[in-house]
C-alpha cells in the first residue's frame, strides 16, 4: 500500500514495532522522527497520509506537539500512540484532532485496524485552527 | 487532610488510599509488561512505606545491591519525580524477550537496541502505573523519562536528590515484588521492583486530596 505514514518516537524500539506491524498490514511508505522539532519540518514537508504520534518526546511532555501539527495541517489523520493511557489526555487529544489513540503495548491486529479505519475515513470539513484550542 | 500526621507518620487513610492505587497501578503496570513478552506475571499485595523518613534510610536494607533505576519527570497536575527500582536480572530477561537478542550485562546498557527496549519497558510501567492514579484521583499526569541506569540502590536514590533536588523526606516509597512464569517452561522466578514518588512540596497535598 502507498499511503505515506510518519512514526512518530524518540525510543527506536517503539519505532521498529509500530514499523514492523505496518509492514505486516502490507504498509512500507514510511518515514520516522524521533523529536518534536523534526517531526514538524518532516510533517510540513512530507505532508503524510497518517501521522503516529508518540506524546512524550526528548522536547514535547504533553499535547502540544499535536496541536502543532493539526495547525500546520488541520485535516491531518493523526493517531496518538503512547503508554500514557489515561482516560483525560485520551479525551484531551481526541477533542484536539486526533483521529484515535492506541495504549501501548498494542496488539499489531489493533493497530492494523485502527490505521486502516483512520486511512479509509473520509477527510473531514476543514476545521478552524482556532477551534481547536 | 494532611498526608501525614504530627507523629511523622503517614495517615492511615491516606496509606489505605495509596495501597489501593498501588495495586491497581503495580497490576496494570504488570499487565502491560505480560501483554509484551506474553508471559505470566503475578504481583505480590504493594507495601506502602509509611513514615515520613529519609528515602535513604527507608531502602537501607538494599545498600550496596545492584538495580536498574529509572527517573522520571512528572507534569501537569502533578509535579515531583518517579524513581522505578527494577531487578537487573529481571530487566535483562525482559530486553532479551523483546529484542531477540542474548546482551551480557554490559552490552545491554551500551546498545542501542537493547536501551531503548529498557527505555520503553520503564515508559509503559511508569505510565501504567500513572493512568491507575489519574483513574482514581481525576488528575492528568504527564512523564517524561529523564536518565535510566545500572547502579547500586544507593546511588539510583541519590540521583533525583542530588541531581533533581527532590525532598528525600517527601516521597511515597511502594515495595513489591513479582512473579514472572515462563510460557513454555513454566519455570518461575521472583523479581523486586520499587516505585518512589517524590511529589514537589504541593503537589503531595494535592494528590491527596484528589483521592479522599
Amino acid at each position: 500500500m502507498n499511503e505515506k505514514i510518519l512514526i512518530v518516537d524518540d525510543a527506536k524500539f517503539a519505532r521498529t514495532l509500530v514499523k514492523k506491524a505496518l509492514a505486516n498490514g502490507g504498509y512500507d511508505n514510511i518515514i520516522e522522527t524521533a523529536n518534536a522539532a523534526d517531526t514538524k519540518k518532516v510533517f510540513a514537508e512530507e505532508k503524510p497520509d497518517l501521522t503516529i504520534l508518540d506524546i512524550t518526546l526528548p522536547d514535547n511532555s504533553d499535547l502540544t506537539l499535536l496541536k502543532d501539527l493539526l495547525q500546520i495541517a488541520p485535516q491531518a489523520k493523526i493517531i496518538m500512540n503512547s503508554a500514557i493511557g489515561q482516560t483525560l489526555i485520551i479525551a484531551d487529544a481526541l477533542k484536539l484532532g486526533a483521529k484515535n489513540f492506541i495504549t501501548k503495548p498494542f496488539e499489531e491486529q489493533e493497530l492494523l485496524q485502527v490505521v486502516k479505519f483512520v486511512l479509509e475515513e473520509p477527510a473531514s470539513p476543514e476545521a478552524k485552527p482556532d477551534e481547536r484550542k | 487532610m494532611k498526608p501525614f500526621q504530627k507523629d511523622n507518620q503517614l495517615n492511615p487513610d491516606v496509606a489505605d488510599a495509596l495501597y489501593e492505587l498501588s495495586n491497581v497501578g503495580i497490576g496494570k503496570a504488570t499487565t502491560a509488561l505480560s501483554k509484551m513478552i506474553d508471559e505470566r506475571i503475578t504481583i505480590q499485595t504493594p507495601v506502602i512505606m509509611p513514615t515520613k523518613t529519609d528515602i535513604r534510610k527507608l531502602v537501607k536494607s538494599y545498600h550496596g545491591k545492584l538495580s536498574m533505576g529509572i527517573v522520571m519527570r512528572l507534569g501537569e497536575n502533578l509535579g515531583g519525580v518517579v524513581l522505578v527500582l527494577i531487578d537487573q536480572k529481571f530487566m535483562k530477561d525482559l530486553v532479551n524477550k523483546l529484542t531477540g537478542t542474548q546482551y551480557t550485562d554490559e552490552q545491554m546498557l551500551k546498545n542501542e537496541e537493547s536501551l531503548s527496549a529498557i527505555k520503553e519497558v520503564a515508559n509503559i510501567m511508569a505510565a501504567s502505573y500513572m493512568t491507575a492514579i489519574s483513574s482514581y484521583t481525576g488528575l492528568r499526569i504527564y512523564l517524561t523519562p529523564v536518565m535510566v541506569g545500572v547502579d547500586i540502590v544507593d546511588a539510583l536514590i541519590a540521583y533525583p536528590i542530588e541531581k533533581m533536588y527532590v525532598n528525600p523526606k517527601n516521597c511515597i516509597c511502594i515495595n513489591t515484588s513479582f512473579m514472572v512464569q515462563g510460557k513454555e517452561t513454566k519455570n518461575t522466578y521472583t523479581c523486586q521492583g520499587n516505585i518512589v514518588i517524590f511529589p514537589d512540596d504541593s503537589s503531595l497535598q494535592v494528590l491527596v486530596d484528589s483521592m479522599m
